[in-house]
């Protein structure tokens, strides 16, 4: 393995720690960074690619299960994501009833593809999230100002 | 933080490294690694170990030996955690010497 691919993959790793929870990343950030420059290195030495793609595989199995849920945990993230999501489980059968014969829906009968029932799913799932968000959003930061009012000190 | 139930296998694993002397992270990872070189440990899932553990009081922070130009965090397992994995342990024996027991007599009950 390369330096080149050794600094990459650190500067990917520095990233990838955004993912991961505040409280985490501010006690452990830098020994995460450190732990993981020392192991990528040491693999990479012992077996050479085969130790960077098991290095890899570790890290990114590790971001989807601690680092998924923790942002799950917020709310302004959560709902878009999960009514998104909700959007293309409710629509997905129509675009797979138009795959392979004339779409039930449409505006211009005759015109509409898979493709074009995929963009509005697309669509449909990018405008259902936003909206949530903007819903979410000011509760969240209610949420927060009551925090800060229920602080010991404060009002 | 209580025991219930049996330990997860990270926090076991971290604790039985540390049961050998005071470690700093990537030590740690190594010593898992020979421990249990099935088991996967990647920094993420080791400081969150170490976090839950430092919270709970079955590890604490110790001053290492300073080396190089930043001085490493090193960890000490506690009393408690030491009684912890010492419980886990016990547990673990019973356990084998039970399935031990039922292989014998399920061989019995072959012949």
């Amino acid at each position: 393995m390369t330096p080149r691919f050794l600094r990459w993959s650190l500067r990917a790793y520095r990233r990838l720690l955004i993912l991961y929870p505040d409280d985490l990343r501010r006690d452990f950030g830098q020994e995460m960074l450190e732990a993981f420059a020392q192991d990528l290195s040491a693999e990479c030495a012992a077996s050479g690619i085969k130790g960077a793609i098991r290095v890899w595989r570790i890290t990114l199995r590790e971001t989807i299960r601690i680092g998924l849920p923790a942002w799950l945990q917020i709310p302004s993230v959560a709902v878009p994501a999960l009514s998104a999501a909700a959007v293309v489980v409710s629509q997905s059968p129509l675009l797979i009833m138009t795959i392979g014969r004339e779409a039930p829906l449409r505006f211009h009968p005759g015109d509409a593809t898979p493709l074009d029932a995929l963009y509005a799913l697309a669509i449909d799932a990018v405008v259902t999230a936003l909206t949530s968000f903007v819903a979410v959003y000011p509760w969240k930061r209610a949420s927060l100002i009551s925090l800060d009012i229920s602080r010991p000190g404060i009002g | 933080m209580e025991k219930t139930g049996p330990l997860p296998p990270a926090t076991f694993l971290v604790l039985l490294a540390l049961s050998g002397g005071d470690r700093h992270g990537y030590g740690i990872m190594q010593d898992v690694r020979k421990l249990d070189p099935a088991f996967e440990l990647g920094p993420a899932t080791l400081y969150t170990t170490i976090q839950r553990l430092l919270e709970g009081g079955w590890i604490k922070e110790v001053s290492g030996p300073e080396s190089g130009e930043r001085r490493r965090r090193y960890y000490r397992i506690t009393k408690e955690g030491n009684s912890v994995l010492h419980a886990e342990l016990q547990r673990m024996e019973s356990m084998v010497r039970k399935g031990k027991s039922m292989r014998l007599r399920g061989a019995e009950a072959a012949l």
